[in-house]
């Protein structure tokens, strides 16, 4: 299911650790990269590489929200929902979203576009509220300025 | 002089006994009931909740406690939901039998309980003709089942 | 061992440098307390309850992961500690249901204690909890997630103890749950209950126990499991005249005050030391296969065929008949024509007895047991002392196996293994036909043709015949110069071997320790994987002629003594036809079996839970067992029975009316049981019996090789090699006479048990 050249990469990281298990990490990410999500049967197939049984895998996928179980959209916009950028407005901008995109958060845009979540804090606290879309950062936001980035986006 | 002091006691000894005599200390039972205070301890009662679910759970405090053993427990396992079920939760007693040949009426299984489930209730009539009728079983004890004895009354 | 100097509330204390601070501090006497620290599982710092002050280190540190080293200044005591670990109670306690009344674990759950020494009146947390039901994570295993405090102690012991790895935790934070291995998030696993046993919390319950006691209502009585060869001890709940659960977790572990104030203040005297074998494992049939005991199926009176139908009888009567007819068989046909046959589950005392009863009373030479596998070879030219299995675990760090499963016929010689490879990176090399699950921790595996073990041996035992041995096993040459590097270099070696291993093949095993021991100085110990809790005790005991075949009954033997043995299940059903050619027929049961059914007496017999005894385990350690149940049927221990038969003929066996009476006479008698006594038993726990070594000048080698080459040249040289692993449960999934009365297996397996046959009354 995966590319040769995906594969090629995944032997590369492996060989990169002296314990299998410590490749787990960069090695989902590749395949994520690869496919968009982890489905069941790349889990299965990383356990393999890994010499690590599916519910290892699994249960590693399940603790990490960057690890996505099901297709998303090709934007993940993440919210952060934390203390600093709930007192600076970050609801309000999860609102605005909200409306904008006519989505809940965990929902997929129709078209496949945009996916909506919330996350725990990003490490934005200072210029909060603060989101992220794919691994790109965006702070200091208010409603025009999501508006901005969202139309800016390709 | 003397037998005027020993006359003049034993009048006012026997002044006492009649003073007392119209009043009535005898209860007739049982065509009258018998005065209990609030707080005395006869038989127990099993309690249910406001929708009738025993509120029992089979912890086994009661029994442990028991300084008579006069209590068996079996528990068991209800996995219905609430309203369908035998018991406020999954818990619940298959058996519970007090033997009134053991029990000492000293409440402490009352104290011991979690959930309030068991109280002394006021029924004292506790006499039976075999050991086996003094084993109460949960069905004789529960306060949908128990009917508290016409020969009794509780003080307000 | 380099020895640090640390300071623990001033006082001074030597530890090997390294040493966690946790169990440093436990053995100065400072207790620290603790819910995710388990001995010898890796540490995983979860639960924070252990924090200590370290002087020079900015915050409070975990003991559990703290090692200690030279001049490390540690406080465990201070208002600053006590209001951490408060903290910590009530942080663990934010979303732990107060529903202890209906938890099993009331009354010996670890967070109860912390909560009442450690925690703070008031919970600080008012918010709702986020409630979730229990539900099963297997036929034996429920899971109430909202109990779960996750310290990850069900997790490590999955995936250290078992090698199962069937547990792990999904999700983070609040939302944290264990889950099983199957998608739909339950168990495929051995079933083995360590994870219940380990679990700090009543988070994780066993079915067969849930609800059905507490722990101040139940007496631990400690014996010896009756399944496998390895021996397990045990502890038996009984509650109310049923035993309702087994364990053996290790309470000298823990806090003093804890195990004594609470877990033994209602049962038993304190136990003050825990040197079991199995230290705190147990497999599934030990832990949920003793309710067999409990069976409203047991035989509870004699059964004596009359007009053709097995009827209730008395034991004057049963006990009669059975003398009467005997005397007569002797009488017509001499002693020959008798046949004794003991089982190998039953005591050492009952199988000296029948022994003693076939020797002496009868004077037949068929005196003898039902084994799967003759070891009797093996034990003959035993040239090294036998491994247990604390030896195994601590002392050996070259292991090999050659045949045998011991994952499914002896779980705790797999335990050992493991512990061997995970606590001092002992080397285990394997060799076998079949892939073997739940080992994988084997630094190196021999994938060998089926039925090609005898090849194996003979490569180890001489150099010039690798080149036959290749051929036969499908290894290359180098594989097999590499294992006899392996064994013929190794300063101290473990032997273990497997049931496949039969004939000249068994021998080889027992004289290779010999020959390793001669060439210089090493350590050789040898472990053969017996089937049953007292294979090598119905040896010991002396039940050691041939076995029957079912042709010789009818011709030759005439009356056959069956003590506890199903000989139709185990030997098939040709002995349907044997023992209704014989013209009597005794058995002991606890069940009517498929042969008791054919008896013409059957006697009922007291389980392994109502007895006093000893069994001698595959390395040759006698251990107690110990009577933990009261009287629930007219049945006598077989040492009794036999005496009384014996007594009825005119003969005294000497019993004098106990089993350690009995026992004093094995210790007179029996080769290396000098000196055991149940006195010692009790104080010990176990004790090894001396075995008679053959010196290696006696055993005519070249014989040997003779003989193992001619084993090896019998091989089937075109069996292919078996790719798929044996079935997980292949061997304790399968129902036995002992197991397919326990409700719970039945249940979980779908096992299609006959109905018992209806006894007329």
């Amino acid at each position: 299911m995966l590319s040769a050249g995906a594969k090629e990469k995944i032997q590369r990281i492996i060989a990169r650790y002296p314990v299998k298990r410590s490749a787990l990490l960069p090695v989902l990410f590749v395949v994520q990269e690869e496919l968009g999500y982890l489905p069941d049967e790349a889990l299965h197939e990383v356990a393999r590489w890994l010499d690590l049984t599916f519910l290892d895998v699994e249960t590693v996928v399940s603790f990490y929200t960057m690890f996505h179980r099901r297709p998303i959209g090709r934007y993940h916009i993440q919210v952060c929902r934390n203390v600093s950028c709930y007192l600076c407005g970050g609801d309000a901008i999860r609102e605005h979203l909200e409306r904008r995109l006519g989505i809940r958060p965990g929902e997929t845009t129709p078209d496949g576009r945009f996916t909506l979540s919330e996350v725990e804090c990003i490490g934005a606290c200072s210029w909060a509220p603060a989101m992220q879309i794919n691994f790109t950062f965006y702070h200091h936001l208010t409603p025009e300025r999501v508006d901005e980035i969202l139309a800016s986006l390709p | 002089m003397r037998v005027l002091d020993v006359v003049k006691a034993i009048a006012q000894g026997l002044a006492t006994t009649f003073r007392h005599l119209p009043d009535r200390v005898t209860t007739q039972y049982p065509d009258e009931p018998v005065r209990l205070e609030r707080r005395f301890r006869g038989q127990h009662i099993l309690h249910v909740d406001e929708n009738g679910r025993e509120k029992c759970v089979a912890c086994f405090l009661c029994a442990i406690a028991c300084p008579a053993d006069a209590i068996y427990i079996e528990a068991a396992e209800d996995l219905r939901p609430y309203p369908e079920r035998i018991g406020v939760d999954i818990r619940y007693a298959r058996v519970y039998d007090i033997d009134y040949g053991k029990c000492i009426f000293c409440g402490f299984c009352e104290e011991a309980c979690p959930k309030d489930a068991i109280t002394m209730g006021p029924n004292f009539e506790l006499a039976w003709y075999t050991r086996e009728d003094m084993i109460k079983h949960k069905e004789d004890l529960l306060i949908t089942r128990q009917r508290v004895s016409p020969h009794l009354e509780i003080a307000p | 061992m380099e020895t640090v100097k640390v300071i623990i509330n001033g006082k001074e204390v030597e530890a090997p440098k390294g040493k966690l601070l946790l169990e440093v501090c436990f053995d100065a006497g400072f207790p620290i307390p603790n819910f995710c620290y388990y001995k010898d599982l890796p540490p995983q710092a979860a639960c924070r309850m252990c924090l200590v002050r370290i002087e020079k280190m900015g915050r409070l540190q975990t003991a559990c992961t703290m090692r200690v080293s030279e001049g490390m200044v540690v406080t465990t005591e201070s208002e600053e500690i006590r209001r951490a670990r408060m903290a910590m109670v009530d942080f663990i306690l934010a979303n732990h249901p107060l529903d202890c009344p209906v938890c099993d674990k009331g009354g010996e759950c670890e967070l109860q204690w912390m909560a009442m020494n450690y925690g703070d009146l008031l919970a600080r947390f008012d918010e709702q909890k986020d409630a979730t039901g229990e539900y099963p994570l297997s036929p034996f295993i429920w899971l109430d997630p909202q109990r779960c405090i996750l310290c990850y102690r069900c997790i490590r012991v999955c995936d250290e103890w078992v090698e199962n790895h069937a547990l792990g935790v999904r999700g983070r934070g609040a939302h944290s749950v264990i889950v099983g291995n199957r998608p739909d998030g339950t168990l495929a696993c051995e079933h083995c209950g360590n994870c219940v046993e380990v679990c700090p919390v009543g988070a994780l319950t066993s079915t067969n126990f849930r609800f059905r006691a507490r722990p101040w209502d139940i007496r631990d009585t400690v014996t010896t499991c009756t399944y496998c060869s390895d021996g397990c001890q045990l502890r038996l709940s009984v509650r109310d005249g049923r035993v309702v659960r087994a364990w053996a977790k290790d309470l000298t572990k823990m806090d003093a005050e804890f195990a004594n104030k609470v877990l033994f203040s209602f049962r038993t005297a304190p136990e003050t030391r825990h040197n079991w074998i199995n230290e705190e494992f147990l497999c599934l049939k030990g832990r949920y296969g003793n309710e067999f005991v409990n069976s409203p199926d047991r035989l509870r009176v004699p059964l004596l065929r009359r007009n053709g139908r097995l009827e209730p009888a008395t034991w004057e009567e049963a006990l009669k008949y059975v003398a009467q007819r005997i005397l007569e068989i002797k009488r017509t046909y001499g002693p020959e024509s008798i046949a004794c046959i003991g089982s190998p589950r039953l005591t050492n005392e009952d199988l000296y007895v029948l022994a003693k009863f076939g020797r002496q009373v009868l004077e037949t030479p068929h005196v003898t047991h039902a084994m799967d596998v003759d070891w009797r070879p093996f034990f003959k030219r035993l040239t090294v002392p036998l491994l247990t299995q604390p030896e195994l675990r601590e002392q050996m760090p070259t292991i090999l196996l050659i045949g045998g499963n011991p994952p499914e016929y002896n779980p705790l010689t797999a335990y050992s293994l493991r512990a061997a490879v995970h606590r001092h990176g002992a080397r285990l090399y394997i060799v076998s036909a079949r892939p073997i699950g739940r080992l994988q921790v084997a630094t190196r595996f021999f994938h060998i043709r089926p039925g090609s073990e005898p090849a194996v041996w003979l490569a180890l035992l001489d150099e010039g015949e690798v080149e036959r041995a290749a051929e036969a096993t499908l290894l290359t040459r180098e594989e097999l110069y590499e294992l006899r590097r392996f064994v013929w270099e190794a300063d101290r070696l473990a032997l273990l071997v497997g049931r496949e291993v039969t004939g000249p093949a068994l021998e080889a095993a027992a004289v290779l320790g010999g020959m390793l021991q001669a060439k210089g100085e090493r350590i050789v110990r040898v472990l053969p994987l017996l089937r049953f809790n007292n294979s090598l005790g119905a040896l010991d005991m002396g039940l050691v002629a041939e076995m029957l075949v079912p042709e010789q009954v009818g011709p030759q033997i005439k009356a056959l003594y069956l003590m506890g043995c199903d000989l139709v299940r185990f030997y098939g059903d040709a002995w349907r036809q044997a023992l209704a050619r014989a013209e009597l027929v005794v058995a002991h049961e606890l069940f009517l079996t498929r042969t008791a059914e054919l008896a013409h007496v059957v006697l009922p017999a007291m389980s392994f839970a109502e007895l006093d005894g000893t069994f001698t385990n595959n390395a040759g350690q006698v251990q107690r067992i110990r009577r933990a149940l009261g009287v629930a049927g007219d049945w006598r221990p077989d040492w009794m029975i036999i005496d009384q038969i014996a007594a009825k003929m005119g003969a005294d066996l000497g019993c004098r009316h106990s089993a350690a009476n009995i026992f004093r006479e094995i210790a007179e008698t029996i080769p290396g049981y000098q000196g055991i006594t149940y006195a010692r038993l009790n104080e010990e726990g176990a004790i090894q019996t001396e075995r008679p070594l053959m010196p290696l000048e006696v055993i005519d080698r070249a014989r040997l090789l003779e003989r193992l080459r001619a084993q090896v040249e019998a091989i089937d040289h075109t069996a292919e090699r078996l790719q798929e692993p044996a079935p997980l449960g292949i061997g304790l999934f399968e129902p036995g006479t002992l197991t397919e009365h326990v409700p719970l297996l039945r249940q979980a397996f779908g096992w299609d048990v006959r109905e018992s046959v209806e006894v007329s009354r």
